[in-house]
């Protein structure tokens, strides 16, 4: 009974205590690729599809995930910077200046993503850093990873 | 008998116990004791079953936990089936991008192909002078152009674009706008070969016949098309190369080309043959600095030989045209600024005349929610008696101020209100409406 009770005084006592974040989104990539992490100036580049090679010349796989999800409302504020529809009429801009030749593929789950990403050597996709698993690598971030406080891409409202 | 009682009372402190009380208590203190070693003796004995019983619940939660995760694994299965398999309502189907359909693709594309149609049509009164006499007001078509991209390798592609449209004379017309093919070698190193629209800065690179692309109603006066009358060579056949670099500090993007530049006249592009054997070079670079997200500002050169046109007294020999020009652009979150400036130098070769025509506009723009209102200043200052363009070509100072509506994701209304400073209009104000929309 009284290792009971303070079982539950312990747990009131972190669960009163612990900082409550938002979802911190996993930039991943295949296990081969020799990338262990990018500036946020580079997540910007690829997601944008401006820089479309990887350093070693293979051309870059660029997986989202479909509109609405949270994943993709933490990828639209943070690295977009527009809605989703202001990101279409990018993207479909891009098609037509003749700047791209492919729209990125769009998946509508992170075990999805990971699916993709394990299967393209040269694919990149983000997902909810709470899915994450040893299928696939996790990118540093300009030097962090997620969880850590400095990482950049994690919504401040857990409903974002 | 005192004496025998007496002896048989024990001296215990100060009390005084008989000898049978003290071998009562002797014998209850011997029970308790068997009592409480025995009592020991089964704790001992339940403790020793303990470990086994912990095992056992752990064994049976074990199997719970896994038969829940199969439950879950299985509920996710399904869902994502039921994703895959759930029909798109029409306000979902609203919602979604032309990319959100399907894998790597969009409603528009069949294997690598691309296709999407821009149009627009519109309503102006006033600002426009046709024959010497200014327009009436009037409904008109504006341009139906098809956009092609298609994939033929992993680093080549052909990107065209076709435009359908009537003329002022009301005769239809077709014309391939662009007509290039690329090779993408990495970021930094890219080829384009074919017609395209030259790059000056960013408002030609930028927006093309798809009017639903661009904030406003126009173009600015130095990017009008040639049928309208441009001052600038808007599209070239020839080869480019491009790309884009990544630095520490700043970003770098640039173009250079080699072209068949200028005909005759200067709305010709020269399409099937190039009149003299000097080709037009042209090249753009751009910077965005990392410290300003959004900022990127440039400088661009154009140069060509003009060949002479006969059927114009004063064009009997080549002009030689250097086009400059400087943009700056601003674009971040819902804020937009553009702005461009060019100067246009000709060289009369055998009048040994030099003129000079600039131009500019200023653009800015804020989105809010589906609204974006919008202002640009919009000034064209060409050279008096520049046999080249003839005097088609006027000076015009236009102030537009309107308001884009995205009341669909695929469709805008814009509505402009324009304050014109040309001569030859005869009042300075104009309204301008145009529905513009993809599909």
């Amino acid at each position: 009974m009284r290792r009971s009770i303070a079982i539950l005084f312990c747990f009131l006592a972190i669960a009163g205590n612990a900082p409550v974040h938002g979802m911190d989104i996993a930039i991943v990539v295949n296990k081969d690729n020799p990338v262990d992490g990018l500036t946020m100036r580079e997540v910007e580049a690829i997601f944008e599809l401006r820089q479309q090679f990887w350093k070693g010349g293979e051309r870059i796989y660029v997986i989202l995930q479909q509109a609405h999800r949270a994943e993709k409302n933490v990828m639209l504020k943070k690295v977009y910077r527009k809605t989703d529809e202001g990101l279409n009429k990018y993207l479909l801009q891009r098609m037509f200046t003749g700047e791209i030749s492919d729209f990125p593929q769009i998946e509508s789950s992170n075990e999805k993503v990971k699916q993709e990403v394990r299967r393209r050597p040269n694919a990149i996709g983000f997902i909810d850093a709470a899915t994450v698993d040893d299928s696939v690598k996790v990118l540093r971030i300009d030097r962090s990873l997620p969880g850590s406080e400095k990482y950049q891409l994690k919504s401040g409202d857990p409903s974002s | 008998m005192c004496k025998a009682v007496h002896r048989r009372i024990l001296r215990f402190g100060y009390f005084r116990l008989s000898p049978s009380f003290v071998a009562g208590v002797s014998a209850l203190m011997v029970l308790l004791f068997l009592s409480g070693a025995s009592s020991a003796a089964d704790e001992r004995e339940g403790l020793k079953e303990e470990p086994n019983k912990l095992n056992q619940e752990n064994t049976e939660l074990r199997k719970q936990l896994e038969s829940q995760m199969r439950t879950i694994e299985d509920l996710t299965q399904r869902l994502e089936s039921l994703e895959q398999k759930s029909p798109v309502t029409p306000s979902q189907s609203e919602e979604a991008s032309a990319m959100e359909s399907g894998k790597n693709s969009s409603p528009f594309t069949i294997l690598n192909h691309h296709f999407q149609w821009f149009g627009d049509v519109d309503f102006r009164d006033g600002g426009k002078v046709s024959n010497g006499n200014n327009s009436p007001n009037t409904f008109y078509l504006g341009q139906l152009g098809l956009m092609i991209h298609s994939r033929l390798t992993e680093n080549v592609s052909v990107m065209s674009e076709i435009v359908f449209q009537y003329k002022d004379d009301e005769s239809a017309s077709t014309t391939i706008e662009r007509l290039q093919l690329q090779y993408q070698v990495n970021d930094l190193v890219n080829f384009r070969l074919g017609r395209t629209h030259t790059p000056f800065g960013y408002w030609n690179e930028t927006f093309h016949h798809g009017t639903w692309y661009q904030t406003t109603v126009l173009r600015p006066e130095l990017f009008r098309f040639h049928d309208g009358g441009s001052v600038l060579p808007i599209h070239s056949v020839g080869l480019e190369m491009y790309g884009f670099q990544p630095l520490n500090v700043l970003d770098i993007h640039y173009n250079l080309g080699v072209a068949n530049g200028r005909g005759k006249k200067y709305t010709d592009t020269q399409d099937s043959q190039d009149l003299n054997d000097n080709k037009a070079v042209y090249g753009v670079f751009s910077l965005a600095p990392v410290a300003v997200p959004g900022l990127r500002f440039g400088a661009n050169v154009y140069e060509d030989t003009i060949p002479p046109d006969p059927s114009t007294a004063a064009r009997n020999g080549n002009i030689n045209e250097l086009i400059t020009g400087v943009h700056l652009i601003y674009i971040r979150d819902n804020l937009e600024i553009l702005s461009e400036a060019m100067w246009i130098r000709h060289d009369d070769t055998v009048s040994s005349q030099r003129f000079k025509t600039w131009g500019m506009y200023l653009q800015a723009g804020y989105q809010i929610g589906a609204l974006k209102p919008y202002y640009r200043f919009d000034r064209l200052d060409a050279a008096e008696g520049d046999p080249f363009y003839g005097p088609q070509v006027v000076n015009v100072t236009r102030n537009a101020l309107g308001l884009r509506w995205d009341f669909i994701n695929k469709a805008a209304l814009k509505f402009e209100f324009h304050y014109i400073d040309q001569n030859n209009l005869n009042s300075p104000y104009a309204f301008y409406t145009q529905a513009a929309f993809t599909f």
